[in-house]
This record gives structure tokens, sequence and C-alpha cells, in this order.
């Protein structure tokens, strides 16, 4: 039985919230990429993100992840306060991400790209007591070995898993990135664009991988452009501009919010034009 | 030609080679990690200076001088890198290079303590070939040991790309500090050798050509592994006495253009092309084309989507 596949729970409201942040800002200088911005993720929800570019949204999930330093704000995973820990502590905790651009370990297999989460995800089944000898990794070789085999499953990969990445195509390479983040056991994953950059069979392929996961009850945050998928699949967006959430609930609601129009979807430009 | 006669002959060539090994493997363990530091040549020279002189002066005994070395200039080299925690790529490698000169200069006008501009002579010879050998085979032991299992994933994945490694749990800030604790030991045992099998120091250790030389022993070795790093302080060790036949001028030319050539088509250096090697003659995994998952696109859209990237 595996940690992350936690079952689907019912009403959100009475539940801890999977992810919880409150008057999140990130400022570089003047420029107030994430300013104010609050919401919450209830366990086993995919909470679709959207805003035109520069609206945010990567800095938001970079936010959440501690890649970026917060100006203000706070966060809480499981109802635990976070964002006073180390850049590597979010994933720790339980806080998967991909990333715009895919980042994979080209030279490597896919097996080997995904055992680097999977031994992060076997740290946190089985614990360590601090030791001097943790210092060289616990010595095992093939720690969560188990966890590599089951998310090549999971994902469908394992007709590829001894395929350098190098070799495979911009679609499965995300995929790979997925596969990576769900070997750490994650409670929440952050999906940075996972649609960009593909043909439409990639897209409809990584698509149902990502329907396949909320179905499965995993906690998720989708950032991504094409708003006709984010709209079929995630049952609650929330819209971003300029740092600030504009508009929140259900995808029809957001979609045909004017601000969001305005904003995003450009509807009175197009008009003027 | 017997073992005994070999070894008769190349007890000098065998201990250059485990000194400059060891003074590679502490650029090494950095590199490792994607950090580009020198200051494992400081850490070599502080070694060296400071075991001749508590044990030209018999303060201490060489044993516990060379433990005082290791400890001590691994955690002075620790904290360097706290110090410069901030400071990246070349610019953390100009820092380094600084740290490694100002040494130079010191030890060259420390007077009567660090002999000057000569150096200091008439350290008593306790170290040989064997003591030399068995310190290179405990720093290949730990060397593997941070090398396999899941550190050595992570100091691989780290070198690569730090942003991913950090998203799976890495701690890179942790892994800097322990390469650096390594560095200036590794750095600091090399440096205690070399005082107490040559029995002299002087500031050329801390000097380019010592520079070059571990630089070289990494980049034509290759960086990756420690066996990279053997590689290499074999070949720039022997090499000279393989080419005897050649003048001084032209073995340096010789040498410069192997690192040139090994620089441009083998960025992993001897221990690249030897797995490479290795790897054709096993008709290894690299396979052109991946067996289908759900229904690959089409070759030439696959080009377009890898374009995108």
């Amino acid at each position: 039985m595996s940690v992350d596949q936690v079952p689907v729970q019912a009403p959100a409201e009475t539940a801890v919230p999977v992810l919880r942040v409150d008057d999140l800002a990130v400022h570089y200088g003047g420029i107030k990429a994430v300013d104010g911005v609050s919401f919450e993720v209830a366990p086993g929800e995919l909470v679709g993100l959207i805003g035109p570019n520069g609206s945010g949204k990567s800095t938001l999930l970079a936010a959440v992840s501690r890649l970026t330093t917060l100006t203000r704000g706070a966060l809480w995973l499981d109802g635990g306060r976070y964002e006073s820990v180390q850049p590597c502590g979010p994933a720790r905790l339980g806080i998967g991400r991909t990333f715009q651009t895919v980042r994979v370990l080209e030279e490597q297999t896919v097996r080997q790209n995904i055992q680097l989460g999977a031994d992060l995800g076997a740290r946190k089944a089985a614990p360590t007591t601090s030791s001097p000898l943790r210092l060289f990794g616990g010595l095992r070789r093939k720690g969560g070995s188990d966890t590599v085999d089951e998310v090549l499953e999971r994902t469908g990969l394992q007709d590829v898993a001894s395929v350098l990445v190098d070799e495979l195509p911009y679609g499965l390479r995300r995929r790979v990135e997925i596969a990576r983040a769900l070997a750490t056991r994650p409670r929440l994953l952050l999906l940075d664009e996972p649609l960009a950059g593909m043909t439409s069979e990639e897209r409809a392929d990584v698509a149902a991988l990502v329907r396949q996961l909320h179905g499965e009850g995993l906690a998720q945050i989708l950032v991504e452009h094409d708003v006709d998928f984010i709209v079929k699949t995630c049952p609650r967006l929330i819209a971003l501009d300029q740092g600030k959430v504009i508009a929140e609930g259900a995808p029809a609601d957001v979609v045909a919010d004017d601000r969001v129009r305005t904003a995003y979807l450009g509807v009175d430009d197009d008009d003027a034009a | 030609m017997t073992l005994s006669s070999w070894y008769a002959g190349n007890e000098t060539t065998i201990i250059t080679f485990g000194i400059t090994f060891l003074l590679a493997m502490s650029m090494q363990v950095t590199m490792r990690v994607g950090v580009l530091s020198l200051a494992g040549l400081g850490f070599y020279a502080v070694g060296s200076y400071a075991t001749g002189i508590v044990v030209l002066r018999d303060i201490i005994p060489a044993p516990v001088a060379i433990l005082a070395s290791i400890v001590v200039c691994g955690l002075l080299s620790l904290a360097f890198g706290l110090a410069l925690h901030r400071v990246r790529g070349l610019y953390l490698a100009m820092v380094t290079l600084g740290f490694v000169l100002i040494l130079g200069v010191i030890a060259a006008n420390g007077g009567t303590l660090t002999g000057g501009a000569n150096g200091m002579y008439g350290v008593p010879i306790t170290i040989s070939a064997p003591e030399v050998v068995l310190a290179s085979l405990v720093v290949i032991a730990a060397a593997c040991l941070w090398e396999r299992g899941r550190a050595g994933r992570a100091t691989n994945a780290l070198r690569t790309d730090q942003l991913l490694s950090t998203s799976v749990g890495i701690d890179a800030r942790r892994m800097r500090n322990i390469s650096f604790l390594l560095s200036g030991a590794i750095g600091g045992l090399a440096g205690s050798l070399n005082v107490l099998s040559f029995g002299a120091v002087s500031p050329s250790d801390a000097g380019f050509a010592m520079l070059t030389t571990m630089i070289t022993v990494v980049i034509v070795g290759g960086q990756r592994s420690w066996a990279g790093v053997l590689l290499g302080a074999i070949l720039i060790s022997w090499l000279p006495t393989w080419l005897v036949w050649f003048e001084g001028a032209t073995r340096e030319i010789i040498l410069g253009l192997l690192i040139v050539v090994l620089g441009m088509f083998a960025p992993d250096g001897l221990l690249g092309v030897f797995s490479w090697l290795f790897g054709r003659l096993r008709g290894i995994r690299r396979r052109s084309v991946p067996p289908p998952v759900a229904e690959p696109p089409p070759a030439r859209q696959l080009e377009e989507s890898s374009r995108v990237r």
C-alpha cells in the first residue's frame, strides 16, 4: 500500500487542506510577480491555474515549492507551516513538481531518472535516524526500486525503462519528469505547463495521465495555457493577473468572468481591434 | 624486468603519482557536485607547510601531523566554502585561484618560518611509496561510497541540474559543504604526504605548475569519477618516462596537445573514452529509436517538438 494513493476524501471543507497559501507575495525589485495570493487545495483536488503570460503563475508555483525567495506570506502543507524551510524542504515534505521546460537527466535512462525521485520516496517511507553513515546515502544501491517499478507502470513507461532519456521524444520526456515527481511520493503535485511544446498526440497522452492521477486521488495544481484542456480537466480554476487572484471557482464561471476575459482571453483587445 | 626491480626504479614516480592523484581528487570531489573550486591546491599548500613546520621543529610526530592536517584543512575548507556560499561558477574558480596565489605569496614571504622563496628543507622523511599508495586506496574507498548509491545519484544530478535536484529533495547546500570538507581534507592529506616523502616544500607547491597539473589530471582523466582521476594521475606521472626521447619543451607541447585533443573530443576524459569503448564492445542500450509506448508521433513532428524546446 503506497503512501501517495490517498483515497478521495469526500467533503473538502471538513478535511485539512493539502495546501494553504496565505497572502503570498514575491517581489523582484519593483516587479510584483505575485502579490498577496491566498487559496487552498483540498485533498485529491485538481486546481487549474490560468492567467496571461507574466501573470505570476510560474512564480506562484516556484514560491509554493520554495524555489524562490518569498517577500511575505505563509504556507501550510497538511496543516504544517513550511514557508521557512530550505529549498529542498518542500520536496521532502511532499510537494512534487515539474518544470515549464522539461528538466530530466538526458544522459541517464528512464529508470535512473525515476530512481532519483524514488530515493526521496524511499526515505520518506522508511525514515532513518540521523547517523554519520547517512552522509553516504545509506549505502544501499537500489533503495525504492519497488517504487520505481510501480511508477513506471502507473505512467506507462515500462517499455522504455532502460532507454536513455536523450533518445525519447519530448512528450515522453515530460512523462518521465512527471514519473520522477510521482516517485517522491508527493502529497501535492505541481505541473507547470505540462502540455507546452507538444504535438497533439503527445498532449492527449499527458492530459490523460493528469486525469488518471486525479482519478487516483492525488492533489494537483496545474498551470496551463490550453484553456480548452484546463476547463475540461480541472473542477476548479484560479485566474491570476499581475500577481493577484482575479477570479476563482468553477471553470465555466471563471472563464466567463469579465476580468478574466479582459486580462487573459483578450476579448476587449479583440473588440478594440 | 621483475616487479621488485620495477618498483625500485619507479618508487619516486609512485609517490609523485599518489600525491598527484590525491591533489586532483581534492578538485574532483567539488567538481562532482558542480562546483568549480581550485581551493584544494591551497589546502595542499597549507597541509605541506603546516606539517613541515611542526615536524621540522619536532612539535608533534609525523603521523599525528598528518591526521591534524586532514582534520584542520577539512574544517578550514568547510569554513571557506561556507563563507563563499553565494559565489558560483567561474567567479568561484577565480576566488579560489586568488586564494591559492595568496598562499603562494605568504609562503614566499614567510621568513624563517616557511623558508621564504627557497622553501623549507630537511624535514625528516617518514613516508615512502606504500604509505602513499595506502592513503590513495583509502581515498578511493571513500570516493566509491561518495559516488555510489543514493549519494552518487544525488551528486550526479546536482552536477547536471541543481533546480531538478532540489525538486527531488536533494540538499544542494549540504552536498556542497560536504564536498568542500572532503576537498580540504584530501588536499591537506596530499600536502602532508608531499612534505613527509620529499622532505621539502617550496612556494612552487602552490604555484601555476601544480595548478596546471591538478587541472590536467582531472580533465584528461575524467571528472566524473575517481577512476578518471586515477587514469589521469597515472598518465601524467608516467608520461614523462614514456616520452624520454623528447626534449623537455617538446614533452610540454605533447602534453598540451593531449589536453586540447581530449578537451575537444572527449569532455569526459580518458575514462569517458574507455567507457564508450566498453559500451560499444558490449553493444549497449543506446538505441536509435525507442520502442513505442502509446502511439509515437511521426518523426518529423518529433523533430519539431524537440526544436520548440
